[in-house]
């Protein structure tokens, strides 16, 4: 029995590797047969590889052709006409979709509202997420103000909660970054350590030497029960609390602290290929290379 | 006519058939006229009093009262009637004293007479029951003739008719005369009379000839006058206006007035005749009666519809008589009170007509006149600051000020109120010859007033270009200036070249008459704003126009040159890489806008000023931030008093003591004794201590210890309204009701955002906020000349507003001065590109740059459409900008790069090339 699944798997990947070897030489056909007089070919092949991209370059591939499909019917808005879907507007969604920064994602879907109307009715410019924080945003929110005030166990209650919990998860990379002392991970650690083994977060016990009559402050919290942070550490479990609970800064150094400090990018038609990286020129694709007009000539594929 | 017997004796106590000195209760000798004024107001005082005082009879006598006025007004008229009394005197007794015909004397002198019109007899009728010959009466009549079937086109006339009658009798006859004249027609009329014999005396057949004559001759005058008053457009009186003036008397006593008849004044009184009427009633000894009143009442409407005639001693005089009638009679307040009133009567009725408009402005001066005086009663002092209050408004004189100082600012103060729309054709001229009056003509008070109104009609009124009138009112006031080197005008127009207030049509409007009426030779038409002139060229012009008339170099290209010099110099440097340089970088860029502005508008000083210290305070600032963040939430974890508490437990009177300490001197808490206060305020027992330990929470709401705890406690604090309110105190938030589900989630919002201010505001956060509050001083400089004022606390949202509104003079400024289809193209795409930009934006920092990038792309296409010529050079700087944004790491290079692309802007613009 193993042996046959294991000849199945073989067999599959054999396939698999089968296609992708015929498929490469037609993906490098398709790519030679596209001719700027028809940006529709170009945005049906980036369709193509955005849908069966397996890494990194076919991603990148999948977006020149995108932006490539977008300027070439900018400058042709017969070619436009013709076409049975906006092909701009369509390229935008598109490229948003291959997007992982929600600012760029936000960018991308304005421009596509910006240019065809119908796509603006989808509201990219409306929040996603509510203006007013849902309870379980307000309870993972409550559990990190609880965990760092030493009281673990009323953070733990709002953890066990499965939404929460599922929050957490989602929202995670928001405080897992590099450097940044606050995570997920403590939040749910420190959660679990708290409150405090020695005093039970009274701050004070007695002082054995004055025979228990007098009290001293906790050797173990310091009169202070939760996690010992550094400010940064403290702003980042702030900020991450505001985001949760739809919170306004009231400070440039506040929104800084929290990461709004990220540029906005002009919703403009013209800014999409710099951005993107794309040289729009560069609209043919010859052994591998993309040429513009003269090269293309130069080449002498253009007398073919 | 229902009252079969004598009207007079009914009413008076005598005859109607009396002769006139009796019927207004006069001594027979030689009248001046305020005696016989005062007579006549004491008798139709008497009338309105009488309980029969609205009836027909009632009308009678008032028409035979105003009659026997009329006459003896007249002097000549009043010499005959002396005359005749002696004769009556010395005639035989036996005569019986004929029935006094009280209307017709043409039925008396044989003339030939037609018949009268069967309204001829209601016109004197209702004349008498309207207290004179007023819009009232004209109103009353034509109903009274649309009753009987008679076009009101008819009324004239009517009244012609009558006064024709008046003016065909001879004035005076000889008894021979009218003997022979005497005709034996009878009358037919109304009032039809028996024929008389012929051997009844003269005094006998004179009394009605004259009686008949004198009302037509009262009539004429009359009708005169109220004709030229409705030829003016009607006013309508300001209610609470007059209700405001007229506190005292009573409302109900000022109807009483409005009701009571008001005596005419003859025509021929002018405002001289008035002003000595004033004057005689003043120098009598005794208190002013209900009589005396309406003679005032009378007067003083005369004097003060053409004050401009009276010489400025008469006027002195007349003030001094006024202000010695208001010390008279302050034994009977009510008497004081009623000439106020008759005062603050002429300004409710407003500046509608040329005599209101006189009247306004004199009883405006007068009345800051007699509040000069001192130690007049409460309530007269009261009645003459509401008076004041009403004329001048917010403007109202300090005191000290005479009639000239207050009448001018009376003209200043309605000057304004006329600049949007001018009450009546001629306001201007009236306005002029007003000013005249008060102040000499040609003198440097009356050029400040005139230029003042110029101002107020530029500034406050529609632009010369869409209103004629604005344009006319100008050219009138303009003629009256002369355009001189080194004079006020010329001071003051090179002045409205640095207000942004005054639009370049404005200046256009006022410059064209005062440089063609110029005779200096320096002063010609090349000094004329060029057609659509642009704020560059109104530069260039100021220059020009200080060097001509001033006779100065303006210094603007020196100040040009020294801020192109820092420019350069500062645009050299490397940008930062810190937060804090970047902002500290961009409020420096954001100083070199500001001061170019200040140039662009010759505020050297001010520009000056800012390039004087334009970085000194950056860098103290950033030279300052403390590396030691360690104590964040502030204070010693392991403090002592915190240790005391723990220590304490459940000893109620060492806790009360342990807080009391903390009132006595503010200190720096840590976050073990915050935690232990904020557990008070919200949990602790008894109510006495958490009471305290509230006060403590209050007294130290500013500390990031105390706001820490209260988020630390706040999951288990009870959730009443007394916690919501210690809440409130120490987030600076409002928070829903504790009932209000979501108050929880706002309560924690508002914890959590704070604390989060109040922290990142430490280090460098601190210093980036600090330079926020400065740019946002930068910014209110740069607004400074562009019509919009920015005052308000420095926070980012106020920056952002700051930022909006200087976007928007940017956006507007080049509206107006773009033609280019190109170019208006372009400012379509701008307004979309910041839609755009607008809903992507997220906190107060995008915002700012959202509209900070608009003002700089609109000022761009502004340089580019006021220097078509640099149009490349501003591309290359905006294609710049844009590739900056693009590349940006974070949104504060992105502001930075938007300062530097103005200040680059900036030096085109002041330049005026790319060199």
């Amino acid at each position: 029995m193993n042996r046959i699944a294991l000849y199945i798997l073989s067999s599959l990947i054999t396939l698999t590797i089968c296609a992708d070897t015929f498929a490469q030489p037609q993906l490098q056909r398709r790519l030679e047969s596209l001719s700027p007089t028809d940006p529709i070919g170009y945005i049906l092949l980036a369709e193509d590889v955005s849908g069966s991209a397996k890494d990194v370059g076919e991603i990148l591939l999948a977006r020149r052709l995108f932006v490539l499909a977008f300027v070439l019917a900018e400058k042709d808005p017969s070619q436009a006409e013709a076409a049975e879907f906006p092909i701009r507007a369509s390229a935008c969604l598109a490229l948003a979709d291959l997007e992982t920064s929600e600012d760029r994602k936000r960018w991308l879907r304005a421009l596509a509202g910006r240019i065809d109307r119908r796509y603006a009715g989808q509201r990219w410019d409306a929040a996603d997420a509510p203006h007013q924080a849902d309870e379980s945003a307000f309870l993972l929110a409550e559990a990190v103000g609880l965990m760092l005030s030493g009281d673990g166990s009323l953070a733990r209650e709002r953890l066990d909660d499965p939404r929460v919990l599922a929050l957490l998860e989602q929202t995670r990379d928001i405080l897992d970054r590099p450097g940044n002392e606050a995570s997920s991970a403590a939040i749910l650690r420190e959660a679990q350590i708290w409150p405090c083994p020695e005093c039970g977060n009274a701050r004070g016990v007695p002082d054995r030497s004055e025979g228990g009559q007098v009290r001293r402050l906790c050797s173990t919290c310091r009169g202070n029960p939760g996690p010992v942070i550094s400010r940064e550490a403290l702003i980042a479990y702030l900020g991450y609390q505001s985001l949760l609970l739809h919170g306004t800064q009231k400070s440039w150094a506040a929104e800084l602290a929290v990461g709004l400090g990220r540029p906005i990018l002009d919703p403009e038609p013209s800014e999409i290929a710099p951005t993107m990286g794309v040289d729009p020129t560069k609209v043919y694709y010859r052994a591998g290379k993309w040429l513009d007009q003269s090269e293309f000539m130069a080449s002498g594929a253009g007398q073919e | 006519m229902t009252h079969q017997g004598d009207p007079g004796e009914t009413f008076l106590g005598i005859s109607v058939d009396v002769d006139p000195f009796t019927l207004l209760g006069l001594p027979r000798r030689p009248l001046d006229d305020s005696e016989i004024l005062q007579a006549l107001g004491a008798r139709m005082s008497a009338i309105a009093n009488h309980p029969r005082g609205q009836t027909h009879e009632a009308n009678e006598i008032r028409l035979a009262v105003h009659s026997a006025a009329a006459r003896l007004l007249d002097p000549q008229l009043q010499k005959v009637l002396l005359n005749q009394a002696a004769v009556v005197r010395q005639s035989t007794l036996d005569d019986e004293i004929p029935q006094q015909d009280r209307a017709f004397p043409s039925a008396e002198t044989g003339q030939s007479q037609s018949i009268p019109h069967p309204l001829s007899h209601d016109v004197l009728l209702v004349a008498a029951a309207c207290g004179g010959w007023n819009s009232h009466a004209m109103r009353k009549l034509a109903m009274l003739a649309h009753a009987r079937g008679i076009a009101s086109s008819e009324l004239p006339g009517v009244i012609t008719e009558v006064l024709a009658g008046a003016s065909a009798a001879p004035s005076v006859q000889s008894p021979a005369e009218e003997n022979d004249e005497k005709g034996s027609q009878e009358r037919v009329g109304s009032i039809r009379q028996p024929a008389r014999s012929r051997n009844r005396s003269l005094g006998t057949r004179l009394i009605p000839w004259l009686t008949g004559s004198a009302t037509l001759i009262l009539l004429v005058l009359v009708w005169a006058r109220l004709t030229g008053t409705q030829q003016q457009p009607p006013v309508a009186p300001d209610e609470s206006n007059h209700a405001s003036v007229s506190p005292e008397p009573s409302q109900t006593q000022a109807v009483q007035q409005q009701k009571k008849p008001v005596p005419i004044v003859p025509a021929s009184m002018d405002a001289r005749d008035a002003a000595r009427v004033i004057t005689d009633m003043a120098q009598k000894n005794t208190p002013l009666g209900e009589s005396d009143l309406d003679t005032f009442r009378a007067a003083y409407r005369a004097v003060a519809a053409n004050w401009i005639s009276l010489e400025p001693d008469r006027r002195g005089a007349l003030h001094n008589g006024l202000i010695e009638l208001l010390y008279r009679n302050t034994t009977t307040p009510k008497t004081s009170l009623a000439i106020i009133h008759v005062i603050n009567g002429t300004l409710a009725n407003g500046i509608g007509s040329p005599d209101d408009y006189r009247s306004w402005i004199w009883s405006a001066g007068t009345l800051s006149r007699l509040s000069d005086e001192r130690n007049y009663p409460t309530a007269i002092d009261s009645a003459l600051i509401s008076g004041l209050t009403n004329a001048f408004g917010t403007e109202s004189p300090s005191g000290g000020q005479g009639f000239a100082e207050a009448a001018s600012l009376a003209l200043h103060v309605s000057a304004k109120s006329a600049a949007h729309s001018q009450p009546f054709d001629t306001f201007w001229t009236v306005w002029l010859q007003q000013l005249e009056a008060v102040l000499t003509p040609n003198s440097q008070a009356h050029s400040e007033a005139v230029l003042d109104a110029i101002e107020s009609v530029l500034v406050e009124g529609p632009d010369p270009s869409q209103s004629k009138a604005t344009y006319q009112a100008v050219d009138m006031l303009t003629s009256v200036l002369t355009l001189e080197p080194m004079g006020d005008v010329s001071v003051r127009l090179v002045g409205w070249f640095s207000d942004d207030r005054v639009s370049a049509s404005d200046l256009s409007c006022v410059m064209r008459p005062l440089i063609t009426r110029s005779k200096d030779k320096d002063i010609g038409n090349n000094l004329l704003p060029p057609q659509g002139m642009n704020q560059s060229e109104r530069m260039v012009l100021r220059s020009e126009l200080e060097r001509v008339l001033l006779g100065k170099d303006s210094g603007t290209s020196k100040a040009v040159e020294t801020w192109v010099d820092i420019a350069d110099q500062q645009l050299a440097l490397p940008p930062g890489s810190r937060p804090v340089e970047i902002v500290g970088r961009a409020l420096l860029f954001s100083r070199l806008s500001a001061a170019a502005n200040a140039t662009l508008w010759g505020d050297t000083q001010s520009a000056d000023s800012i390039l004087g210290n334009l970085t000194d305070d950056i860098d103290r600032v950033i030279g300052s931030i403390s590396s030691d963040q360690s104590a964040y939430l502030g204070g010693n974890s392991a403090d002592e008093w915190a240790l005391k508490y723990i220590d304490a437990r459940q000893n109620i009177p060492i806790r009360q003591a342990l807080l009391s300490d903390l009132t006595r001197g503010k200190r720096v808490l840590g976050p073990v004794a915050a935690e232990l206060i904020v557990r008070d305020a919200f949990l602790g027992t008894p109510a006495a201590v958490r009471a305290q330990a509230r006060e403590i929470v209050l007294l130290y709401a500013d500390s990031p210890a105390i706001l820490n705890a209260v988020l630390e406690y706040l999951p288990r604090i009870p959730k009443i309204k007394s916690s919501s309110e210690l809440i409130e105190a120490v987030t600076y938030a409002r928070l829903p009701s504790v009932e209000n589900p979501k108050w929880s989630v706002r309560a924690r919002q508002a914890c959590v955002d704070e604390l989060l201010r109040r922290i990142s505001g430490v280090g460098e956060g601190q210093a980036v906020d600090l330079l926020v509050t400065m740019l946002q001083m930068s910014y209110e400089d740069r607004l400074s000349n562009t019509g919009s004022t920015a005052r308000g606390p420095g926070n980012a949202v106020e920056l952002t507003e700051y930022a909006k509104r200087l976007a928007e003079f940017w956006r507007q400024s080049a509206s107006q001065v773009i033609e280019d289809i190109n170019l208006l193209a372009r400012m379509d795409e701008l307004d979309r590109r910041h839609a755009g930009r607008k809903l992507l934006a997220k906190g107060s920092l995008d915002q700012f740059a959202v509209e900070q990038v608009m003002g700089v792309e609109a000022m761009a296409l502004l340089v580019a459409a006021e220097r078509p010529q640099l149009k490349q050079h501003v591309e290359t700087i905006t294609d710049e900008l844009r590739v900056k944004r693009r590349t940006a790491r974070t949104i504060l290079d992105q502001i930075l790069a938007c300062e530097e692309a103005a200040v680059r802007l900036w030096k085109l613009r002041l330049r005026g090339d790319a060199s």
